[in-house]
């Protein structure tokens, strides 16, 4: 007994000892916070006396408020080790106002701040309670009896707080958020600033579905309340605003209102639709596709729509594009709507459009049916160029590749061509830059698609050619349909050759796609000829590992290989003889530390781009380890186990003679892009 | 190293040393009695006597004033049985200097030595060895062989007396088999000699240590020898410190290059005490080892390596896998283009001509080195990749090879090929800089390196480029005019073949040197590449850049203009071959009276206006 008086004791002195040491306003302000709880305390107790007495919580939640206590003393997360006892106590919870209030005095004993923690705070109870709908359900009630013992002043402050919260747990109580809307309705004016301060924190974040769904509920809820919102956005300018009004707008005129209310929205909606400034005449055109989401729209709105938008202003035209597209990306658009949307889209979309509304059209095309991709082709052709550095464009039109080639490879082959002409350039730039199109390029492989990759080789222009040559080197092909070769003329053989001399590949890719010309060397001249099997000497020094690896597995077909080989064999010989010779042996002062220099230089990049490209590294925080061969780490309270450092590596053949003979190399590039010029021109001469 | 070359500059040096080293007003006198005591510690003998008090390592054995009773050096066995008593001489052993010199006396002093004395007591046989460092006649001989019958076979009742005689070419001999080591070398060099001896063995030619420490230490060492009042015998002393050089590197890979490094430093040294000196000993000595020994062992070493020097890509460096290594291959083929470039030269000023065959033999050997050179350059691209401003020594020197036997087709072939290469890097699509201005390797490597020029590196003007453009001058007007063009309109302009610039290319300032009027004084001591004077081409006007002959018009009128207004005088007595290794050697610019007086003539005065 003694021990506990003096715990006590010791409890108080320090508590006493902590208070001495706030500042005076933090001091007032606990002052404050202790005679709201003594009234509303009192107010309790008056409300409990007119009422049969209620157990305590204490008896009727002991998981709930154990989960509380451990809530606000900090503890670790750990999962609630009976969760159906625990989703019957939350039950009986929600089923019970005088329960939740009971639960948010146990969060809050200080009382509610008004402030960020509260979410936080509510937000870690949520994690602990188990990610279910219960859970989430007893989060927003919570969040719904602070709002209630709150007076509506200091209501609106802690909602106004909600921005402030940190990611994740801003995302978390979106999700909880809709019950909050459901219940209780806020005041307009605070609404309309409220919402759209949450869709300016949201940003660019996909994780915002809660929000939208908890604003289409509260419309539903509270139309009345939701008008006045509106009303209060009329002269809306910024973005959120006008997504906001857009919502409401489109949500509202889905429901079945009572006459007066739907004439004071009609009148609204005019109101909107007429605006002299562009912010409401936005409003209105962007409120059709929550209509068109809620099943609602019918092929005269689109038609109207549509004519709005032609008839609107240059800006007003690019967004409508995209309006249009997510218009007919609903589930519950009617087959005559979308076909005319369809239609109209056809007939308006062109390459002078602005990156947005290419992008709204190729995310569209990506995302339609499969019976309706042959005119999303059309579309995603119609909007080429794409300019490479539009990433988000060429992600989609990934997405629209991958997804054709799944259902049908004729049409695949065929947009496939036809995209390459439209955009080959900007599009081999984007399959240079690392990781992009490895989704494409994984799904290509194994696939019948040699003949397409040579046709695009063995194209008129250089970019496609080029295209081409990337395909075959990366989808490791070996061969091109024989009837191809034998369609192509002399000059078409040797517009690929040149090309192939002016681009770089990798050995074993070069080494293939000289060995598919091999057959087709007879057609050519002599000079020619001779230049082919130059380029079978230069390759097998240039790459003696990959090259020569590719031709020594085909030199039984090809005498012309054997003899290309045996001159390189007698290369490499005299070259081991100078080597012993030390002709070459003397050191130059300062390369040894160039060399480092460079190397260091190169590992930095290699690091770097490794870095980038990494999943894993994105997501992870790194670490350099100082010591050891094993690492462990210390995180939530727990130690790892210790794991052994693994290591990787990857390798590639390096062309020799880059190093070699630079300038050479450079003039044969250069002599290639002459004779690739010359043979244009040739033809162009012809056609004249 | 041939065996011939070895023994003739072994014996050269060996015939060159006084008796006994001394210290005199002159200078140090290099004797061969250090050489005949290292002999007899290489046989594992003990010394008994000597004839000077031995040093420390970096002084001079002092010479014991004591009368020697004939016995200049006294070595005895391990087993203490065998008494060696060596008599020398510096006289070639002929009649007049048989009593003269002390011949008779001397043996017959030393044939009977003390054995009572310390250490001698359990002699069974002494030999008298008589080594002069010069040749005999028959008389001498003859005196030498009855002379020694009178003296007996024995020295008291048990002791055996034996006699030999050692001349010069039993002494080359002897030194040749047990004495390659820097022992050979006076006393006062030994230490810091062997200390190169090993970094030679240890270092590759070429590395930083080799650079920043071996070549420190042999120029020291080259400056301790040939010091004030140097003599022939210091010469003579050059080649045999190679010899050993080449001896003790036997191992080191790089060797072979490494040795011609240091050998050059060696000649330019040497070249530099002739120059000082009215001796005409002196003076044949160093022509002697410059044709002789440093020109035949170049000649000798691409005699042995012609078939490699046109081996595909055989100079090429592959160590980084990087461009580094195509800057390394670019230093290393640069070397041998001018090793080759200045054996070239030398055949030409230095063969005799006197009459058809030797006309023939002298046209022989300079097509020999014209044609390693020729496919020097066919085979290896970095042949083609000058990256200093300084490398027009070596450019020069493929230029004075093909044009001293007329080659104009190979002069064109080459500065067209070289054009071309020059103009890839020009317009910047290969991570190689353009030429150096500044002349600093390091400056090309750290923008090989880091893909960045460092703020010092120069490419905005160049000699190099005018030196191309007068070497044209040397062609048919129309070669020379379509070089002419393609030089100055692509690379010193920087635009393509269109007109168009190339990328951000700016013109670059043209530039020629004269060198100070003193030059021929400088050039072996010293780079020269602060001294003198600059003289800038002004770019050309759009009027005057139409074609190749025009734009000629104006670098003649310049040509002509820079030659009457600083007249540049060659240095006497200096081959041409040696004043361009001095250049290479010490990153001296070519005084461009090298090609002018060829390519234009003699200076015309030129008239008042």
């Amino acid at each position: 007994m003694n021990s506990e008086i003096s715990k006590t004791f010791e409890s108080k002195r320090r508590t006493r000892a902590e208070l001495r040491a706030l500042p005076f306003e933090e001091k007032l302000r606990i002052l404050e916070r202790l005679r709201e709880d003594l009234i509303i305390g009192l107010a309790g107790q008056r409300k409990r006396g007119d009422k049969p007495t209620r157990e305590s919580p204490s008896t009727t939640a002991p998981l709930l408020l154990d989960l509380i206590k451990k809530t606000t003393g900090h503890e670790p997360r750990k999962r609630a080790e009976s969760e159906s006892a625990l989703k019957v106590e939350i039950e009986a919870a929600l089923a019970d106002p005088e329960r939740t209030a009971d639960l948010v005095h146990a969060l809050f004993p200080n009382g509610v701040p008004l402030a960020p923690d509260f979410f936080e705070r509510v937000n870690d109870l949520h994690l602990r309670l188990g990610w279910n709908e219960t859970s989430k359900r007893l989060a927003g009630a919570l969040l719904d009896s602070a709002i209630g013992q709150l007076n509506g002043e200091k209501g609106e402050t802690l909602l106004a707080a909600l921005p402030r919260v940190g990611s994740p747990g801003f995302f978390q109580t979106l999700d909880y958020l809709g019950f909050l809307l459901r219940e209780r309705e806020l005041r307009p004016q605070f609404a309309a600033n409220w919402f759209p301060s949450l869709v300016k924190r949201i940003g660019n974040d996909l994780a915002s579905g809660g929000f939208w769904k908890a604003l289409e509920a509260y419309c539903e809820v509270h139309p009345q309340n939701a008008v006045e919102v509106l009303r209060c956005l009329a002269a809306t300018r910024d973005e959120e605003q006008i997504s906001v009004a857009a919502c409401v707008l489109g949500t509202l005129r889905s429901l079945d209102t009572d006459p007066d209310l739907r004439s004071i929205l009609a009148a609204t909606e005019l109101e909107f639709s007429r605006a002299a400034t562009p912010g409401p005449r936005a409003v209105y055109n962007r409120s059709w596709i929550h209509t068109a989401w809620r099943g609602k729209m019918e092929k005269a709105d689109l038609v109207a729509l549509t004519s709005r938008i032609s008839g609107g202003t240059p800006e007003e035209r690019e967004q409508g594009f995209g309006i249009i597209c997510r218009v007919l990306l609903s589930p519950l658009i009617p087959p005559d709507c979308f076909d005319f949307g369809m239609a109209w889209l056809k007939a308006n979309v062109s390459s002078s459009l602005s990156p947005v509304p290419k992008y709204h059209i190729i995310d569209f095309a990506a995302q339609v049916r499969p019976r309706c991709r042959s005119g999303a082709a059309e579309l995603v052709l119609s909007v080429q160029p794409v300019l490479p550095e539009h990433k988000g464009i060429w992600q989609r039109i990934e997405h629209f590749l991958v997804d054709l080639l799944e259902d049908d490879l004729s049409a695949f082959k065929d947009v496939l061509v036809k995209f390459a002409r439209a955009n080959a350039a900007s599009w081999l730039k984007v399959l240079k830059t690392g990781r992009e199109f490895e989704w494409l390029l994984s799904e290509m492989r194994g696939r019948d698609v040699a003949g397409v990759v040579g046709q695009l080789v063995f194209d008129e222009t250089p970019q496609c050619r080029k295209l081409g040559l990337f395909f075959f080197d990366d989808l490791d092909l070996a061969a091109v349909p024989k009837e191809l070769l034998e369609r192509l003329d002399e000059r078409r053989l040797a517009l690929a050759f040149y090309e192939s001399q002016r681009t770089s590949l990798h050995a074993a890719a070069n080494a293939r796609f000289l060995i598919v010309l091999i057959p087709s060397i007879d057609r050519m001249d002599s000079a020619m000829e001779d230049e082919f099997y130059d380029e079978l000497v230069l390759q097998l020094k240039n790459y003696p590992g990959g090259c020569r690896d590719e031709f020594q597995r085909r030199l039984p077909e090809f005498p012309i290989l054997q003899k290309a080989v045996a001159e390189v064999d007698a290369y490499f010989d005299q070259l081991k003889t100078v080597r012993e010779s030390g002709l070459a042996a003397m050191e130059v002062a300062g390369a040894l530390q160039a060399a480092k220099l460079h190397a260091r230089r190169f590992s930095r990049a290699v690091a770097k781009s490794a870095e980038e490209m990494s999943v894993f590294a994105k997501l992870l925080k790194k670490v350099q380890l100082l010591y050891g061969q094993q690492w462990s780490t210390f995180h939530d309270d727990t130690l790892s186990g210790p794991s052994s450092l693994q290591q990787f590596s990857s390798s590639v053949e390096m062309p020799r003679m880059e190093f070699i003979d630079p300038e050479g190399m450079n003039l044969r590039r250069y002599h290639a892009s002459v004779k690739i010029r010359e043979l244009c021109s040739t033809t162009e001469e012809r056609t004249k | 190293m041939s065996i011939d070359v070895k023994t003739s500059f072994l014996t050269y040096y060996i015939r060159s040393l006084a008796e006994r080293t001394r210290v005199e007003k002159k200078g140090t006198k290099f004797g061969f009695d250090w050489i005949i005591y290292n002999l007899a510690l290489a046989e594992d003998l003990i010394p008994h006597r000597l004839s000077f008090f031995r040093g420390g390592a970096d002084e001079i054995s002092k010479t014991k004033t004591e009368a020697e009773f004939g016995m200049d050096a006294a070595f005895v066995s391990r087993d203490g049985k065998l008494l060696k008593v060596f008599v020398l001489k510096d006289e070639p052993l002929n009649n007049s200097t048989w009593t003269k010199n002390d011949f008779d006396a001397d043996l017959r002093r030393a044939a009977a030595p003390d054995l009572e004395a310390n250490g001698l007591k359990d002699i069974s046989e002494v030999r008298i060895i008589l080594a002069y460092n010069k040749d005999e006649d028959q008389t001498g001989t003859g005196l030498f062989r009855r002379h020694t019958q009178a003296l007996g076979t024995k020295v008291g009742d048990n002791v055996q007396l034996k006699f030999e005689r050692w001349n010069l070419t039993r002494l080359t001999e002897e030194v040749k088999e047990k004495l390659l080591t820097p022992s050979l070398l006076p006393q006062r060099f030994f230490s810091l000699f062997s200390y190169i001896c090993s970094q030679f063995a240890d270092f590759r030619h070429g590395s930083d240590e080799w650079t920043n420490q071996l070549i420190p230490n042999w120029r020291r060492f080259l400056t301790d020898l040939l010091s004030e009042n140097a003599d022939e015998r210091a010469v003579r002393l050059l080649p045999v410190a190679l010899l050993i050089l080449r001896e003790q590197g036997s191992r080191n890979p790089t060797s072979g290059t490494g040795w011609i490094d240091l050998a050059e430093w060696a000649m330019l040294s040497a070249w530099r005490v002739h120059q000082e000196s009215s001796n005409r000993g002196l003076g044949l000595a160093v022509f002697h080892i410059w044709v002789d020994f440093y020109l035949a062992e170049l000649e000798r070493y691409y005699e042995a390596r012609g078939n490699e020097l046109g081996a595909r890509d055989g100079l090429d460096v592959n160590r980084a896998g990087s461009y580094v290594d195509s800057v390394v291959s670019a230093v290393v083929a640069f070397w041998h283009i001018a090793r080759l470039g200045i054996l070239a030269i030398s055949f030409a000023e230095l063969l005799p001509r006197g009459d058809k065959t030797e006309m023939a033999v002298r046209e022989q050997a300079m097509q020999k080195v014209a044609d390693w050179l020729a496919t020097l350059l066919t085979a290896n691209p970095a042949a083609l990749r000058p990256l200093l401003d300084l490398h027009h020594i070596e450019l020069f020197l493929i230029w004075r090879t093909f044009w001293q036997l007329a080659r104009s087709n190979d002069i064109f072939a080459w500065l067209l090929g070289l054009g071309n290469c020059l103009l890839v890097r020009r317009a910047g699509t290969t991570p190689l800089p353009f030429l150096e201005g500044g002349n600093s390797l390091t400056s090309v490597f750290e923008a090989v390196a880091t893909g960045d020029r460092p703020p010092e590196f120069c490419d905005q003007s160049s000699m190099l480029l005018l030196c191309i453009l007068e070497w044209c001058f040397s062609l048919p007007f129309r070669e020379r005019d379509r070089l002419v063009e393609l030089y100055y309109k692509q690379l010193v302009l920087g635009r393509d073949s269109k007109g168009q610039p190339l990328g951000d290319a700016q013109p670059i300032d043209l530039l020629a040197w004269v060198p100070p009027e003193n030059w021929g004084k400088k050039v072996l001591v010293k780079g020269l590449a602060d001294e003198g004077e600059s003289q800038s081409f002004e770019t050309l006007g759009p009027d005057a850049v139409q074609d190749g002959s025009t734009i000629a018009r104006h670098f003649e009128n310049f040509i002509r203009k820079s030659r009457s207004a600083r007249k540049t005088s060659l240095p006497e007595g200096l081959p041409i071959s040696v004043v361009v290794l001095a250049c290479l050697k010490h990153r001296s610019p070519l005084p461009a009276e090298l090609w002018r007086a060829s390519i234009f003539g003699a200076v015309a005065e030129e008239s008042s206006p």
